[in-house]
């Protein structure tokens, strides 16, 4: 047996709701495993557990056939284990040896001293990257060189890869590829996370996927197809009553056209997308991470800006608008219901009412009227009530809330607008399941109300369940839209990937 | 150009400079319906579709056309002195015949044709014509500047001399009712007695109130180029896209000295821009280039050329459509009607006549 990591009926629960259950998963010395799975699978809280970040709920992590509970990142990699970010957790202001040296200093450093053994490290492993170049000046591939390297200097063996090559460029994909063969070639043991199912064909000696945090297949590459991997992805049964209703659901008919893409650039993020959403349907939108998808909607709303040159356009029932701020957003009829609602979403300090006449104060009141805390809360207890906001008591503030209450509250301060469009971005991330019903009633009766809905969900079974017509995005385009009698998940996986 | 558009060109920025074009998405979603319809039969350059007198006529170059639909038949009724640009029906059978160069002939049943006299620039480019009642005929005039076998001419020179006028058949009284129109090439009745017309240049439908000749917008950022427009039996109705919008057209239409140039020194069927068929010619960008591949459009290799119907609701609301993409060849498709439960489309690119069946659902 050559297993050097192995979990043994793991499983993680964050307050009770399981991030994965019962997964079996080994990884062999000298290995290239490729761990797939939509997103919110499991595979990065598997790998997080591995890499010290989380403890199991129960089961066990065994490595070098040892039992182990890593408590911390350090602990890991003083047993061999790192993890290598998209995001690098790289010092940009500090050089390459610098940032290989990083909590290693010795009392007196001769920073000559230090560069030559950055050197030396770098060409041991064929990166060719200059030890004095600042990290802030390298491209997303050299980063990772660095950020490997320095794993290696901690003595890593085992490397896990969470979504490496998606801020690559395809030359930057080729030589990270080749970068990975050779630490394999070293002796080194790869875990390699992606969206991107031709690359885990090409380089993995076996493949795992995750669906619904349970280990639904491991085998060798050879034995895998695209679209095997894409049925096994997907190919979970509907047991939740939640989302079987979809089928029997008649989608309902566009109205006009409220907003339109056309040609919307940002960056690398967004490239060229083109997509429009219609009044009285609910546009529901997919893609992989880093397709782009909020990225466009925030565009929308006002809170990213596109290209300078050549930026596309956005029309907003027919007129071309260009918003530098969400207020203007606001103003004109747009409200987007954030993501990350702890980051975005509401202040965590003050009340629930307080929270959402905020969103009344945004679009834009009388500079001269005053409005009493009263009236504010007057005005904001009807929205408590239509969306039923429970809270332990009245003042509650919104850090005391529920998941699924504190998203209400979110949508909540963006309806007290009286939105004409309205952007809900992962509106059932985090949520719990009476929510989640509760958040797709409030959509659906914003759909019926005559406002235009774009949902963007990673969730499948949501998507399928809500949207009268599906967006499929990828690499910053709309490339697949379908109608909502012609979707099947495999169809919307088909076109995210392909 | 004014500071302001030219450095909307520059910056791509804004109405003036932003080289993009409305997605065909949602009810415009891409399909294969009309590529994949009956071809009842071929005719090369066939146009002008009307039904007079329980007949289906038709049009080819200067031959006005009677065509039996079941049997694939067609006939030559009578030939002109010029193309044939409109045809069209009232409800006794009377057809009015629109003839480059020659103006309005009006049939009454026999092939003996009374000649409407008309102003000098309003001869050449009669796009389409309509019989309110059997007296008064509304005609769309595409161009007061340019015939009608010169459309291109008139695109590429931002056009906008169209008119739709009335002629009152039994006095022989004509008068421009609306002016100013980026080539008119379809007319349709609406329900409170106003008149819709397709403004090709402008990819809008406007609607002509009975009284006051401002034209309002009723559906506007159309993907394609509108052409004729009929009314259907359901209350709704029926709009042809003649041509696709392109990024790179709209570039054309941006950039004058380039446009100058080519308007010069390239025969027109050469130009970059729309047409009713592909060309079929090595010359031409490739047209299959805008077929999505790997899931990307490539706006390098445009095609011209595309076939498109479009369901209408009474509300001018956008309800179904039939494509012919650009792998495909029912292009051009300017004129159509429904005639005995069928629709019944005119694709110059293809040289056919194609049957849809209206019991099977569009895509919506």
């Amino acid at each position: 047996m050559n297993d050097i990591v192995e979990f043994k009926h793991a499983t993680k629960e964050f307050r009770g709701v399981p991030a994965f259950r019962n997964v079996g998963f080994s990884l062999r010395k000298g290995e290239i495993h490729a761990l797939l799975g939509e997103n919110g699978a499991g595979k990065s809280t598997l790998t997080k557990v591995l890499a010290g970040l989380y403890p199991l709920t129960s089961g066990e992590l065994w490595v070098d056939g040892q039992p182990r509970t890593f408590t911390s990142p350090g602990e890991a990699l003083a047993h061999g284990v790192a993890m290598v970010f998209q995001e690098t957790n790289l010092v940009p202001s500090m050089t390459v040896a610098q940032n290989l040296f990083l909590g290693e200093e010795r009392f007196f450093n001769r920073l000559r001293g230090v560069n030559i053994r950055a050197q030396q490290q770098l060409q041991r492993l064929s990166f060719h990257v200059e030890p004095t170049a600042l990290v802030s000046s390298l491209g997303a591939a050299k980063k990772q060189m660095v950020e490997i390297a320095r794993a290696v200097q901690h003595k890593a063996r085992i490397f896990i890869f969470d979504e490496p090559t998606a801020a690559l460029t395809p030359e930057e994909k080729e030589h990270f590829f080749a970068l990975v063969e050779h630490l394999k070639a070293e002796g080194g043991s790869i875990i390699f996370i992606s969206h991107a199912l031709e690359e885990a064909l090409a380089i993995a000696d076996r493949i795992s996927i995750l669906r619904d945090g349970e280990l639904v297949a491991t085998d060798q590459t050879r034995n895998f197809s695209k679209d095997s991997i894409v049925q096994a992805m997907v190919g979970r049964q509907l047991k939740d009553a939640l989302y079987s209703g979809a089928a029997a659901r008649e989608a309902r008919p566009a109205g006009r056209k409220v907003l339109t893409l056309e040609n919307l650039s940002m960056g690398k993020a967004v490239r060229g997308a083109t997509m429009s959403a219609f009044a009285g349907q609910i546009t529901g939108m997919f893609g992989l991470v880093g397709a782009g998808r909020t990225e466009m909607m925030k565009i929308v709303a006002g809170v990213l800006k596109r290209d300078f040159f050549h930026g596309g356009r956005i029309k907003l029932n027919g007129r071309s608008v260009r918003f530098g701020v969400p207020r203007q957003a606001s103003r004109h009829g747009v409200a987007y219901v954030t993501e990350d609602r702890k980051l975005d979403g509401f202040f965590d300090r003050m009340g629930i009412a307080q929270n959402i006449f905020l969103g009344k104060l945004v679009k834009g009141a009388n500079p001269l009227s005053v409005v009493t805390m009263a009236q504010a809360v007057r005005e904001a207890s009807k929205w408590i009530e239509q969306l039923n906001i429970r809270a332990i008591r009245q003042k509650a503030r919104v850090v005391e809330l529920s998941g699924g209450n504190q998203q209400k509250v979110v949508i909540a301060k963006s309806l007290i607008q009286a939105p004409q469009l309205i952007i809900f971005d992962e509106p059932t991330r985090g949520v719990d399941v009476g929510a989640i019903a509760e958040i797709h009633a409030i959509i659906q009766e914003l759909a019926d109300a005559g406002a235009a809905v774009v949902v963007i969900s990673s969730y499948l079974p949501e998507i399928l369940a809500i949207s009268d017509r599906i967006l499929v995005a990828r690499q910053g385009r709309i490339v697949e839209e379908l109608s909502i009698e012609e979707a099947t998940e495999e169809k919307i996986m088909y076109a995210a990937v392909h | 150009m004014g500071l302001r558009s030219a450095m909307a060109s520059v910056f791509g920025r804004g109405d003036d400079g932003a080289l993009s074009v409305p997605p065909m998405d949602g009810v415009f979603k891409p399909n294969n319906r009309l590529e994949t319809a009956e071809r009842v039969v071929e005719i090369a350059a066939i146009d002008n579709l009307t039904v007079a007198a329980g007949a289906l006529y038709g049009s080819s170059g200067d031959a006005l056309m009677r065509i039996d639909p079941k049997g694939g038949a067609a006939a030559i009724v009578r030939r002109f002195d010029g193309e044939i640009t409109m045809l069209t029906a009232s409800q006794s059978g009377r057809i009015a015949v629109g003839v480059q160069g020659a103006g309005l002939a009006l049939l009454d049943g026999a092939k003996q044709a009374q000649v409407f006299d008309l102003p000098a620039d309003c001869r050449s480019c009669i796009t389409a014509g309509l019989f309110r009642d059997e007296d008064n005929l509304a005609l769309a005039i595409g161009s007061r500047r340019h015939s009608w076998s010169e459309w291109k001419w008139d695109l590429m020179s931002h056009g906008a001399t169209g008119a739709v006028a009335n002629a009152r058949v039994s006095t022989g009284a004509f008068e421009i009712t609306s002016g100013n129109l980026a080539f008119p090439y379809g007319l349709a009745v609406g329900d409170d007695d106003c008149l819709f017309v397709s403004e090709s240049w402008r990819h809008r439908i406007v609607s002509l109130p009975t009284s006051g000749t401002i034209p309002r917008p009723v559906l506007s950022e159309l993907p394609a180029y509108p052409a004729r427009i009929v009314a259907a039996c359901d209350g709704g109705y029926w709009l042809a896209f003649f041509a696709p919008r392109r990024q790179l057209t709209e570039f054309v239409l941006q950039e004058d000295d380039y446009r100058r140039e080519m308007m010069e020194t390239i025969p027109p069927e050469s130009w970059i821009g729309p047409d009713f068929a592909d060309g079929s010619s090595e010359e031409q960008p490739l047209q299959a280039g805008s077929v999505r591949q790997m899931g990307i459009m490539k706006p390098w290799a445009p095609s011209r050329s595309y076939g498109l119907v479009v369901h209408l609701d009474r509300s001018m609301a956008p309800t179904a459509s039939y494509h012919s993409r650009a792998d495909g060849s029912t292009h051009g498709v300017a004129s159509i009607v429904e005639w005995g439960g069928q629709l019944y489309a005119a694709s110059r690119g293809a040289g056919a006549l194609i049957r849809l069946g209206l019991s099977a659902s569009a895509s919506t």
